[in-house]
C-alpha cells in the first residue's frame, strides 16, 4: 500500500465523516457507554479477584469479637495483640486507640476489612497479618490458639477457613463478572459493526466504482477501517477521561486513603488507559471486519 | 511515413477480444444476445452501432466480466473474465478502460478526484498522478473545472470527466458505452481525437453507440451493427461523408 493510496482513504475517511457527524456521534456515544461498562466490569472484576486471592493467603487471620462487646473492651484486645511480636498488622473496623492518637502504634490501620465472608456476611472486627515464617514451623496455628483462647474473641478465621468460606462467594462473583465482561464485549463489538453497515450502506456508490474500476480487496476496504478505527479511537479517549476522572473522585471520597476496590498507581493508571485503548481500536477493527464479508459488500 | 502502432498491430492480426457463439438471455436481457462472433484485434478501434435496447450494455458486462454468457466464450486479452478468480479481477480491470453509460461518477467528489482514481488504485506515485490528470482533463478541456464538484457540473461535462476517468491511466483496452451520449458536438470532436490519439498509442478501443455520426469521427476505425441480437459489418465509406450523412438523416427523423 502506498502512501497516496493511504492518504486517499484518510481523505475519503474524513469526508465522510464531515458529512455523516450524526451518525459518527451517536456511534462513538453508544461505543463509549459500551466501553466504559466493559472496562468497569473488568476492574471490578480483577479487583474482586485480586482481593479474594490476598484475603485467603496464608499468614492473615480475620478476627470476630463478642457483640456486646464496649468500644473499651475492644480496644483493649487490640492493644493486648499489638503486643504480639508474631503480628506485624492489625486493621479494625472501628476507630481504635492508634487512631485516635492515645497510643503510636505502627501496625494499626482503620478501614473496611472484608465483606461478606464472616458470621452472617458481617465485616469482621479485626484483620491481622502474621510475621513471615515457614507455614510448618507452627508459629501461626500456635497463634490463633492463643488468639481463641482470648475472652474477647467470639472466632477466628484462618486462611483455610476463609477460602472455604468464600469459595461459594467467589464462584458467583467470578461468573457475574465474566458474564458482564461477556456482555459488555459483545455490545461492544456490535456497534462499530453496525456503524460499519451503515456506513456500505451510505457509500455503496463508492464501493461499486471503485470495484469496477479495479480495487483490490484491501483498497475497497480500507476507508472503512479507518472510519471505524477513527470511531474506536474517540470512544477510548472519551471512556479514558470519564475512567481517569471517575478514579481521580475516588480518591478524592476517601482522602488520605487508598479506596480498597479502585487502588490504581501511576504505571497501572497509565497502564489501564493504554488498555482501553488498545481495547477500543481492537474492538473496532473486529466490528468492521465482521461487517465487510464478501455477502455484505456484494449486498451493497 | 512512420507506421502507427495501429498498421503495425493490424498487421500482426492478434485477436485481442473474441466473441465466440455468445448467447445471453434472461429476463432482464430477454433474448438481448443471439450468437455473437465477434473478434476485435489487438490495437484496433471497432465502433458497435446499436439502437437503444439492442443489448450494447449486456455486451459491455460480458466483456468486463461483470456477467458471463449463458452460452459460447468471451475471451478477453486471452483470458475469460467472467471465470477470473476474485483476487485477478481487480488486476483485470485496471488493464481496462470503461467508459459507463450511467457515468457512474462519484458525485461528491471534485473531477480531479475522480479522474485520478484509476490512477490511485494503481497506487502510482502522486506526481505521477497530478500531472496524467491534469493531462488528461486538458487534452478534453476540462481544466478550469478540475476542483469542481461533479454534481455542479453540466450533464455534458460530467461525460467528459468519464471519458477523461477511463483514459487517463492508458488502458490496454478501452470499452465505451454510449461516450458521446450527451455531448454536444465540438465536445463530441474533442473525444474523439482523445479516443483516436489513445488507440494510436496502442490502445485496443471499441466504442458502443447508437450515434451514427460518432462512429464516422473514429479514424481507422471499423464499424459494426448491432442488430436484433446479431453483430453485422458495416462497408466502409468516407469517414466526413458518414459524418454528415447521418447528421442529415438525424434531422430528418426529428422531421
Amino acid at each position: 500500500m502506498t502512501w497516496s493510496l493511504f492518504l486517499h482513504a484518510l481523505k475519503h475517511t474524513c469526508n465522510d465523516l464531515k458529512e455523516n457527524p450524526f451518525i459518527l456521534t451517536a456511534a462513538t456515544l453508544a461505543f463509549t457507554c459500551c466501553l466504559l461498562i466493559l472496562s468497569f466490569s473488568w476492574i471490578a472484576h480483577t479487583s474482586l479477584r485480586n482481593h479474594f486471592l490476598t484475603m485467603t493467603s496464608e499468614g492473615r487471620a480475620l478476627i470476630y469479637l463478642h457483640e456486646k462487646l464496649g468500644h473499651q473492651e475492644r480496644e483493649l484486645v487490640v492493644s493486648e495483640i499489638r503486643k504480639w511480636p508474631e503480628i506485624v498488622r492489625i486493621q479494625t473496623t472501628f476507630r481504635n486507640d492508634a487512631q485516635s492518637g492515645k497510643s503510636s502504634g505502627e501496625k494499626d490501620y482503620s478501614g473496611n476489612v472484608f465483606l461478606g465472608a464472616g458470621i452472617d456476611g458481617l465485616s469482621a472486627d479485626i484483620e491481622i497479618r502474621f510475621r513471615p515464617v515457614e507455614p510448618s514451623s507452627g508459629e501461626i496455628d500456635a497463634t490463633l490458639v492463643k488468639l481463641r483462647q482470648l475472652p474477647q474473641v467470639a472466632e477466628v478465621f484462618d486462611a483455610g477457613i476463609l477460602r472455604e468460606r468464600i469459595e461459594p462467594i467467589r464462584s458467583v462473583y467470578d461468573l457475574t463478572g465474566e458474564g458482564v465482561i461477556a456482555v459488555s464485549a459483545l455490545l461492544a463489538v456490535l456497534i462499530p459493526s453496525i456503524f460499519t453497515r451503515l456506513s456500505l450502506a451510505t457509500q455503496r456508490q463508492e464501493l461499486e466504482v471503485a470495484e469496477l474500476l479495479g480495487a483490490a480487496r484491501l483498497q475497497s476496504r480500507l476507508p472503512f477501517y479507518f472510519e471505524t478505527i477513527t470511531l474506536g479511537i474517540l470512544a477510548s479517549i472519551l471512556c479514558n477521561a470519564a475512567i481517569l476522572y471517575l478514579l481521580w473522585q475516588a480518591g478524592v471520597l476517601f482522602p488520605g486513603e487508598n479506596p480498597r476496590l479502585i487502588r490504581w498507581s501511576v504505571s497501572e493508571t497509565l497502564f489501564l488507559t493504554a488498555g482501553i485503548t488498545l481495547c477500543g481500536i481492537a474492538l473496532s477493527w473486529f466490528g468492521c471486519w465482521l461487517s465487510l464479508t464478501e455477502n455484505s459488500l456484494r449486498r451493497a | 511515413m512512420a507506421p502507427t502502432s495501429h498498421d503495425s498491430t493490424k498487421s500482426l492480426r492478434l485477436p485481442f477480444v473474441q466473441c465466440l457463439h455468445v448467447v445471453k438471455s434472461g429476463i432482464k436481457y430477454a433474448d438481448v444476445l443471439r450468437d455473437i462472433e465477434l473478434t476485435v484485434f489487438k490495437g484496433e478501434i471497432v465502433c458497435i452501432l446499436g439502437a437503444s435496447s439492442s443489448g450494447k450494455t449486456a455486451l459491455v458486462k460480458l466483456l468486463l466480466g461483470l456477467e458471463s454468457p449463458d452460452e459460447g466464450q468471451v475471451v478477453v486479452g486471452g483470458i475469460s473474465p467472467a471465470s477470473l478468480h476474485s483476487r485477478d479481477v481487480a488486476l483485470f480491470r485496471r488493464q481496462v478502460g470503461v467508459v459507463f453509460q450511467d457515468l457512474k461518477l462519484l458525485m461528491r467528489k471534485t473531477v480531479f478526484e475522480n479522474v485520478s482514481f484509476p490512477l490511485v488504485l494503481a497506487e502510482k506515485p502522486r506526481e505521477y498522478v497530478e500531472n496524467k490528470t491534469r493531462q488528461s482533463l486538458r487534452d478534453l478541456g476540462l481544466e478550469r473545472k478540475i476542483y469542481a464538484k461533479c454534481f455542479n457540473l453540466s450533464r455534458c461535462e460530467q461525460q467528459l470527466v468519464a471519458v477523461a476517468r477511463a483514459t487517463v491511466h492508458d488502458p490496454v483496452f478501452l470499452l465505451a458505452d454510449e461516450p458521446a451520449a450527451h455531448l454536444e458536438e465540438d465536445h463530441a470532436l474533442r473525444v474523439a481525437d482523445h479516443l483516436n490519439a489513445l488507440n494510436i498509442r496502442g490502445t485496443t478501443v471499441i466504442i458502443l453507440t447508437r450515434d451514427a455520426a460518432f462512429a464516422g469521427l473514429m479514424k481507422h476505425g471499423r464499424t459494426l451493427s448491432l442488430n436484433q441480437g446479431r453483430i453485422m459489418e458495416i462497408p466502409p465509406t468516407g469517414q466526413q461523408d458518414r459524418y454528415f450523412l447521418a447528421h442529415t438523416g438525424r434531422e430528418l427523423l426529428r422531421k
